[in-house]
């Protein structure tokens, strides 16, 4: 499953240093249960069929998703607001597509579009059961953590 | 200039059209006729107005006519009026021009013109109709004047020999032109069936999957090859390409060599098809482009075979399987994981359920544990934490052995060399290998997964699996761990359990004690007990025995372990760790620091890393453990006589708390905990 990974990993770091102008630094993946309790505020899910099905999510807390709209519209911001949805959303809809080129042309895969969710505790129903949620965390803006989970199986010769 | 002038007269006698080498005969038909015309009329022009000057009124303006006919039809030639007609009307005055002059005084300018008419109008005209009209013209020729047959003088002689050339001209015109039309349709049709031949031949070379090609003696690729070659190869121009040098990537120097003596075979005809086929290096190879580099799974064969003119050639033909092999090998991969799965799954079937339950439970702490690992440690260093998880796998292999879960241990043992090959690498791991690491561990998972699925549908049927009989699987465990590690290592050990406090085991830290028992038993099976010879040499009984007591009193676990075995090889231990530089050589014969070697992370006298020892975890697991559960161990070893284990626990931690702490500090020093007691 990590070849259908590593395109997201590298799509994230390019798209946040050419858009944002900051550095993403990966920490050590684990692996994290369906319902464990997380932090995050903001997610957005991109959903995966073909060969393989799952889903990526890309979390992250209020500070680091403000920061990064506030380099991107220019102006501060104290809550999510709808620019900041936008702002976010339209990061991870460049991620999304970039990672889309990639993944598409090597494998036999769709890419969704990705969905936004906000709100403070909220939760994530991760389709396919029988796989485990492995999470990527990355440090950005020195401080501030962003997280990839995936959960994807294959299901060719299923 | 010159050219220039030449493209002119060429545009005039060809009616303004350009030269076309595909309808060159009906081009030069249309120059001749042209030419005809043209220097009918230059010479007929004034001839009739001489004649009208001369006051022969009539044949003047004949004359005259015909040459404005003759120019006419040279002008509307460049419309596209057709050739036929053309031709038709300025014959037909030609034709009239003739008769006219046969009839009057110009008898003999007639038949001299007339001689002509068969030429022109064979060529000029279709054959038929040539025929038609040049017989009827040789009539008129012999009837116009027909006294003049029977009158001596210039004019019978002009008439005899006029109509008899006209005859003979005609004759030999027609057959002139009949052979030249028989020839010129046999060759059309040997031209239809060659270009339908070659469209075919075409349309199968370029739709063709199969590359194709002829090579001369020295493997030179011909002209002629399928476009599925280009494609195959990735190159676009093969002509006159070496074959064996397009493989310079594919295969080495001296392949390349061995290729030549092959197709010198193929050329010899020395060999049959079946053997050469078997002779053939490239039956099935890996092809990589020189430039590109990208790899493909080719099939060829090869064959010699004579042209017409005696040359040898091979005919090479190539496949493309990489699509194929890929598949093959995905389904042999599917195939392989069914096995392993089956095989894991019929492995856990021979496995008491009641130890199975205990094995996925430990195995799953385990998991956690790595996991909680890979998670909190914030401050650890790469290093601790691989360290740390290759103790829980080990632990984890350790168990799945014991139970005769080989499957399963050999997915551990891989995944132990995989954390060992991140370790060994003096950089700080990349994401990489540690994203693939985990992966894998959500394998490992997976696998444990489905253990818990099998024993959830066996122990429906079965109420034996229940926690209560804890001490006695701890026991099973135990003595199953003696029997498959002296299995392996080909001895006789005979295990004695000569007390167990049910109380210590299923209120103690009974996980950890497990842990401890299962290091050093295995040590003493492989390193303490001899072989069945060696102790009959020594003069020992055959079978090793092994002795274990677990007792509790004044609130401390004390666990003691004994073995008749050879007891710890200094010898062997020193002359290991020399190697492995980690004694001065005046300290080879200090025991106290040779036993601090054993229990450090990375030593083991052990030859080869195998499935049951020889990765060096396993004494300083015990050393961890000891640590954490503050406990003491003193091991007591005699010379050819045995080893005594003695741990002491204390018993008031229970397993909850120290599962809380076992993530802090895996730094310990032997020396606070271990006595040393040498006899």
């Amino acid at each position: 499953m990590e070849k259908y990974i590593h395109p997201f990993i590298t799509v994230c770091e390019d798209v946040f240093r050419d858009f944002v102008g900051t550095k993403l630094t990966a920490e050590r993946p684990y692996i994290s249960s369906r319902n464990e309790e997380h932090e995050w505020e903001i997610s957005a899910i991109i959903g995966f069929t073909g060969e393989a099905r799952g889903a990526v999510v890309i979390s992250m807390k209020k500070e680091p998703a403000l920061k990064i709209t506030d380099i991107l519209t220019g102006h501060a911001h104290t809550d999510i607001d709808n620019e900041v949805i936008d702002a976010t959303g339209e990061i991870v809809n460049i991620i999304a597509g970039n990672a889309k080129r990639g993944l598409e042309e090597t494998f036999k895969l769709i890419i969704s579009l990705p969905t936004i969710v906000r709100g403070k505790n909220h939760r994530i129903t991760w389709p396919g059961e029988s796989t485990r949620i492995i999470a990527i965390p990355f440090k950005i803006f020195e401080s501030d953590s962003l997280c990839l989970s995936v959960a994807i199986e294959s299901i060719t010769g299923a | 200039m010159v050219k220039e002038i030449r493209n002119i007269l060429l545009k005039g006698l060809l009616s303004g059209s350009s030269v076309d080498p595909l309808v060159l005969d009906e081009q030069i038909r249309r120059i001749l006729f042209n030419i005809l015309l043209l220097s009918g009329g230059i010479v007929m022009g004034p001839l009739g107005v001489y004649h009208i000057y001369q006051g022969r009124t009539v044949f003047g303006v004949v004359a005259i006519v015909i040459t404005a006919v003759f120019i006419l039809v040279y002008l509307l030639s460049f419309f596209k009026i057709p050739f036929f007609i053309l031709s038709l009307v300025s014959l037909l005055s030609f034709m009239i021009l003739c008769g006219f002059s046969l009839h009057t005084d110009f008898f003999i300018i007639g038949m001299l013109l007339s001689l002509l008419f068969p030429i022109v109008l064979l060529i000029e005209l279709n054959t038929k109709l040539g025929v038609i009209l040049s017989i009827l013209m040789g009539c008129y020729i012999v009837f116009a004047r027909f006294p003049s047959f029977f009158t001596p003088g210039l004019e019978q002689d002009f008439h005899i020999a006029g109509s008899a050339l006209y005859i003979v001209i005609l004759v030999l015109t027609f057959f002139q032109v009949v052979t030249k039309n028989y020839r010129d349709s046999m060759i059309t049709n040997i031209n239809n069936r060659l270009t339908a031949e070659h469209e075919q031949m075409t349309a199968m070379k370029d739709n063709l999957k199969t590359g194709i090609f002829l090579m001369d003696t020295d493997c030179i690729i011909q002209p002629q090859y399928s476009n599925a070659l280009k494609t195959i190869m990735g190159l676009d121009d093969l002509e006159d390409s070496d074959f064996i040098t397009l493989l310079s990537s594919s295969v080495t120097e001296r392949e390349r060599s061995a290729l030549r003596s092959f197709f010198n075979m193929v050329v010899r005809h020395t060999h049959d098809a079946s053997t050469l086929e078997e002779a053939n290096p490239l039956s099935q190879f890996t092809y990589i482009h020189t430039k590109t580099l990208e790899a493909k799974t080719l099939r060829c064969s090869f064959s010699a075979i004579v042209g017409e003119s005696g040359a040898t050639f091979i005919l090479g033909t190539i496949d493309d399987i990489s699509k194929e092999i890929e598949l093959e090998q995905q389904l042999s991969e599917e195939d392989a994981k069914r096995q392993s799965e089956m095989n894991a799954l019929f492995e856990v079937i021979h496995v008491d359920p009641r130890v199975l339950i205990d094995f996925i439970e430990d195995t799953e702490y385990e998991f956690l544990h790595i996991n909680n690992t890979l998670k909190n440690d914030d401050k650890a260093t790469s290093e601790q934490i691989l360290k740390e998880i290759s103790r829980s796998v080990h632990a984890i292999k350790s168990n799945a052995l014991i139970l005769g879960l080989n499957s399963y241990s050999k997915q551990l043992h891989a995944y132990e060399d995989e954390i060992k090959k991140i370790r060994d690498s003096e950089t700080e791991p990349e994401l990489d290998g540690l994203l693939h690491l985990t992966f894998h561990l959500e394998n490992l998972m997976q696998t444990n997964d489905e253990f818990k699925s099998v024993i959830d549908k066996i122990s429906a049927f079965s109420e034996n699996a229940t926690r209560k009989e804890e001490t006695k699987v701890f026991a099973e465990l135990l003595e199953r761990t003696v029997e498959r590690t002296a299995e392996a290592k080909n001895k006789s050990v005979n295990f004695t359990i000569n007390a167990i406090d049910d109380k210590a085991i299923t209120m103690g830290p009974r996980r950890m004690i497990k842990e401890i028992l299962l290091q050093l038993i295995r040590n003493a099976v492989t390193h303490g007990i001899e072989s069945p010879e060696e102790r009959k040499k020594a003069g020992k009984d055959e079978t090793g025995s092994i002795i274990l007591s677990i007792t509790l009193n004044d609130n401390n676990i004390e666990v003691i372990l004994d073995d008749d075995g050879m007891g710890i090889n200094y010898a062997a231990v020193a002359e290991h760790a020399e190697k492995l530089n980690l004694i001065a050589s005046n300290e080879k014969t200090n025991r106290s620091k040779l036993l601090q070697l054993l229990f450090s992370d990375t030593f083991s006298t052990a030859k080869i890393v195998d499935m049951y020892a020889g990765r060096g975890a396993g004494l300083s697991v015990v050393k961890r453990i000891v640590t954490e559960l503050h406990g003491t161990l003193k091991v007591k070893t005699k010379d050819r006589i045995g080893v005594r284990w003695t741990i002491i626990i204390p018993f008031e931690l229970d397993t909850e708390s120290i599962e809380g702490s076992i993530g802090g500090n895996i730094e310990g020093n032997i020396e606070e905990s271990t006595e040393v007691t040498i006899q």
